[in-house]
């Protein structure tokens, strides 16, 4: 028989392997962000928020592609790093069975609903230095109005830090996704994020969303990927 | 790729206001609803309403049910209509709109309405507050202290309005629930305008500040019951004002026809 250790060593690689595959995505957007900002620069020419609809074919075709994980990927301008708005976010979700929504959330801070993303964590994160993080699960009140990760890559162009590349996944599509490698550990067992906050888990009584109390007395292996901050911790039973 | 599953339609702030009308009597849900929004400031003075046709489909009205509302919102003198190529509706906002309005709907509720109402707030508060001094990151909080700290400011009633709303939708969100926090939204979007009311009282706006931060630091060190409890009391406090306001008025309404 497998020991746990080596179990749990398998879930967490293949949990990681499936983070690295949003990130990719991450990536490319935040590639294409990266020289249209450089671009600019070089032509001594300011941006404006119209310039991000250039971002359009990659962001739909990744939220289309094939086996959709990604629910909307974009861009989240920093404060003032584009000419004519001080917040602007260029995004494209999946509406359901729908079309692809351009329409993102208020950005005008005069209006009641706006979307104060600057202080959510996924966008702290990277303005202060972190190149890749996930934030979540959480509520996104005002973004997707559902319970969420957003996998976020900085920005860093020619002229510094000027955004951040968010893709949303669905927790529900997370944990459907993930079942299947918790459920071969044979002990309980949790992936958490840097909060101890729990992600995913393989027993009832350790519920998504909640804090793990005591983390620190289980067993623990990272889920290797750069920026994801995940670990899986487990325990044997009996 | 091994994930699976399905993605949820989701609603957004935005459709609370523009999301579908109820079937019965559309003309005045959406004269009620656009008057509202107007007298609140979601919809600014001079703001440009969508086309006809689009604003129907939005509401999920006809346009004809559309056309009678604006005709009665164009009576009261809040919206503007050009017609021609270049026309369309526009917004329109007297400057002592919010409080006739506010007041004259407050009026118009029935006491066990409010009194339902403010139980609702209660409800909602107490259960996100229990919930989220068990499961609030330091994040939430530096949120919530962040919105709190905006409750206090001397601002415009529109921004202390927003922080109050924003702090109960960050409370629901630490909770964890996708539920309270849409109920949350509902809640602000259909009666916000009724906290207003008590956040446009300085008195009223700074006892509650001091609660919510009483409420902030029970949720940091995760105290569930002692944060229940407060959104308990504050509850009977705001219920307690609430219906003497609508009272006064009133009574100055009965005094003005006598």
């Amino acid at each position: 028989m497998r020991s746990i250790d080596a179990e749990a060593k398998d879930a967490a690689a293949a949990i990681a392997a499936l983070a690295m595959r949003v990130f990719e995505s991450v990536d490319l957007v935040e590639s294409a962000v990266r020289s249209i900002f450089d671009e600019a620069e070089a032509r001594g020419v300011a941006l404006v928020s119209a310039d991000l609809m250039r971002l359009g074919e990659l962001c739909e075709s990744i939220v289309l592609s094939e086996s959709p994980v990604i629910q909307g990927i974009g861009f989240n301008a920093e404060r003032d790093a584009l000419a004519d708005r001080h917040y602007a976010i260029a995004f494209w979700r999946r509406n359901g069975e729908g079309p692809i929504l351009d329409n993102p959330p208020e950005t005008d801070p005069e209006k009641a609903d706006y979307y104060e993303y600057e202080h959510l964590d996924w966008f702290e994160n990277a303005r202060e230095g972190r190149q890749r993080s996930v934030a979540g699960p959480y509520v996104d009140y005002g973004g997707t109005d559902d319970y969420t990760l957003t996998f976020a890559g900085a920005v860093s162009a020619s002229v510094g830090f000027v955004g951040v590349v968010a893709a949303d996944v669905a927790f529900s599509v997370v944990e459907q996704g993930f079942a299947p490698h918790m459920l071969r550990v044979s002990g309980p067992c949790v992936v958490l994020n840097r909060d101890d906050r729990i992600v995913v888990s393989n027993r009832a009584e350790y519920s998504p969303g909640s804090l793990l109390a005591q983390a620190r007395q289980w067993r623990q292996v990272l889920c290797e990927s750069t920026g994801l901050g995940w670990t899986l911790c487990y325990i044997e039973e009996g | 790729m091994d994930f699976t599953g399905r993605t949820l339609d989701n609603a957004h702030t935005y459709e609370v206001l523009f999301g579908a009308i109820e079937r019965e009597n559309p003309v005045e849900s959406i004269v009620e609803r656009l008057s509202t929004a107007i007298g609140l400031g979601l919809l600014a003075d001079g703001e440009m309403l969508p086309s006809e046709p689009r604003m129907a489909a939005q509401l999920g009205v006809t346009v004809f049910s559309l056309r009678e509302a604006l005709s009665e919102l164009r009576a009261r003198g809040l919206v503007e209509t050009r017609r021609g190529r270049n026309g369309g509706s526009t917004v329109r906002r007297p400057s002592d709109t919010e409080s006739h309005v506010v007041l004259n709907r407050l009026a118009m509720m029935s006491s066990v309405e409010l009194r339902d109402l403010c139980e609702w707030r209660q409800m909602l508060s107490g259960a996100a507050a229990m919930h989220a001094a068990q499961r609030a990151s330091s994040s939430n909080v530096r949120r919530l202290r962040g919105f709190l700290a905006r409750i206090g400011v001397d601002g415009n009633a529109q921004d202390v309005r927003v922080a109050y709303s924003r702090f109960h939708l960050e409370l629901a969100a630490a909770a964890q629930s996708v539920r309270l926090s849409t109920a949350e939204v509902k809640l602000q979007g259909e009666h916000g305008w009724v906290f207003g009311l008590m956040l446009a009282d300085d008195h009223q706006r700074d006892s509650l500040a001091h609660r919510l931060g009483l409420l902030v630091n029970a949720v940091e060190r995760s105290d569930a019951t002692y944060a229940r409890k407060l959104t308990n009391e504050q509850a009977r406090v705001d219920t307690a004002w609430l219906l003497e306001l609508r009272l006064s008025q009133l009574a100055r309404r009965e005094s003005k026809s006598s």
